[in-house]
């Protein structure tokens, strides 16, 4: 190897991280070249500095402030007991809310389910209900005078829907003779 | 392979154990705070980071998986951090020579010599010259000892990229140390460099 790629090596594995081929090669060469040797030292030596910075002596007190500013995030034993038992408390008040009003809704429809809004709704339009007779055209006479019961004799011509009430009228009762197109 | 007394503390502190959680948090601290002041060069910042980085361990404890190293997870919060901090900063950064030192006037050791604590300046300032992503392999590997298996859970990179950048980043050190422009050094992976 030339001295350019002994010093990437010496560059990437000086610390200790160079495989067994590697520092051999390096071993074999810094023997025989002064300039890789004073390179190879070099670099030891500077990493040799940097592991001053390793730890040098914190600050009085760093620990403690550090753990302040985190302990608020932090829950006590004591805080998340507390917390508990009021999840629990308000759980089961909401659960007594729920049935006490079940029962209540229940015993005032005793046959059926809860009364809903709908209910409410329909109950009202039964109590204001008046029945309207069916309004009658002209040529329409043999229309039935109002909702009831099924028509007894069907007009002659009509198209009658059994079990309904209800029958078309025939074609020209409804439009003029030059419309009538088949 | 994660320690079994580890694994039963963590699992406390997902059950929200407080108590297990001081413990975690006395066992790294310490470690959790250099690695961010060997990146940052100022205590106050690396005292911000570190509560940040165990505030975001608390928060998301619930989701950790147990059968993975503890450490790494935390110092990949750490790193991380440290690395938006640097971005963030790096349009006005200035390199305050008593911080780069390690500890700033009062709180400095007064059995320190002053060689040795200028030497510690000089180191900080060459180690400040350099890309995040470097700084972070370099104060990894060369400052705090982790191995290259290590670096690569940490910065969530192949053990092979650790090793390039390592060998990268100790030529760009050596050229801050040396007073060199790092431009100077050659740049295969077309990093930004400034």
């Amino acid at each position: 190897m030339n001295c350019e790629a002994i010093r990437d090596l010496i560059a990437g594995g000086a610390g200790g991280e160079a495989t067994d081929h590697e520092r051999i090669a390096i071993e074999s060469h810094v023997a025989v070249c002064v300039e890789c040797a004073r390179d190879l030292a070099e670099v030891r030596g500077l990493l040799g500095n940097l592991a001053l910075l390793r730890e040098g002596d914190a600050p009085a007190g760093i620990a403690e402030r550090i753990w302040q500013g985190v302990h608020a995030a932090v829950p006590t034993p004591r805080r998340s007991t507390i917390l508990a038992w009021t999840l629990r408390a308000a759980a089961l008040l909401v659960l007594g809310v729920s049935v006490g009003y079940s029962t209540t809704s229940i015993l005032r429809h005793p046959t059926s389910r809860p009364m809903t809004t709908e209910d409410s709704m329909v109950d009202e339009m039964k109590a204001t209900y008046v029945p309207r007779p069916l309004e009658v055209t002209a040529g329409m006479e043999s229309a039935p005078k109002s909702p009831g019961p099924m028509l007894e004799v069907v007009p002659e011509g009509s198209v009658f829907q059994a079990g309904t009430g209800y029958y078309l009228p025939k074609v020209d009762q409804v439009l003029d003779s030059d419309e009538i197109r088949f | 392979m994660p320690d079994p007394r580890e694994v039963e503390l963590i699992q406390r502190c997902q059950k929200g154990s407080g108590d297990a959680f001081r413990e975690l948090f006395d066992r790294y601290q310490r470690r959790t705070y250099w690695i961010a002041h060997n990146m940052l060069s100022n205590y106050d910042v690396a005292q911000d980071i570190s509560q940040e980085a165990f505030l975001r361990v608390f928060r998301n404890i619930g989701r950790f998986d147990t059968k993975k190293n503890f450490y790494t997870w935390l110092y990949q919060i750490v790193v991380n951090l440290c690395i938006d901090h640097m971005r963030r900063a790096s349009h006005n950064r200035s390199t305050d020579l008593d911080e780069v030192g390690g500890i700033a006037d009062e709180r400095r050791d007064p059995r320190e010599t002053t060689g040795r604590t200028e030497l510690r300046a000089r180191v900080q300032k060459s180690l400040d010259r350099l890309p995040p992503k470097y700084k972070a392999v370099l104060t990894l590997r060369d400052i705090q000892g982790f191995n290259c298996e290590e670096i690569a859970e940490i910065v969530g990179a192949t053990n092979a990229t650790v090793r390039w950048r390592l060998h990268r980043a100790r030529k760009l050190f050596r050229a801050a140390w040396d007073g060199k422009a790092l431009e100077a050094v050659r740049d295969d992976e077309g990093d930004e460099l400034v």
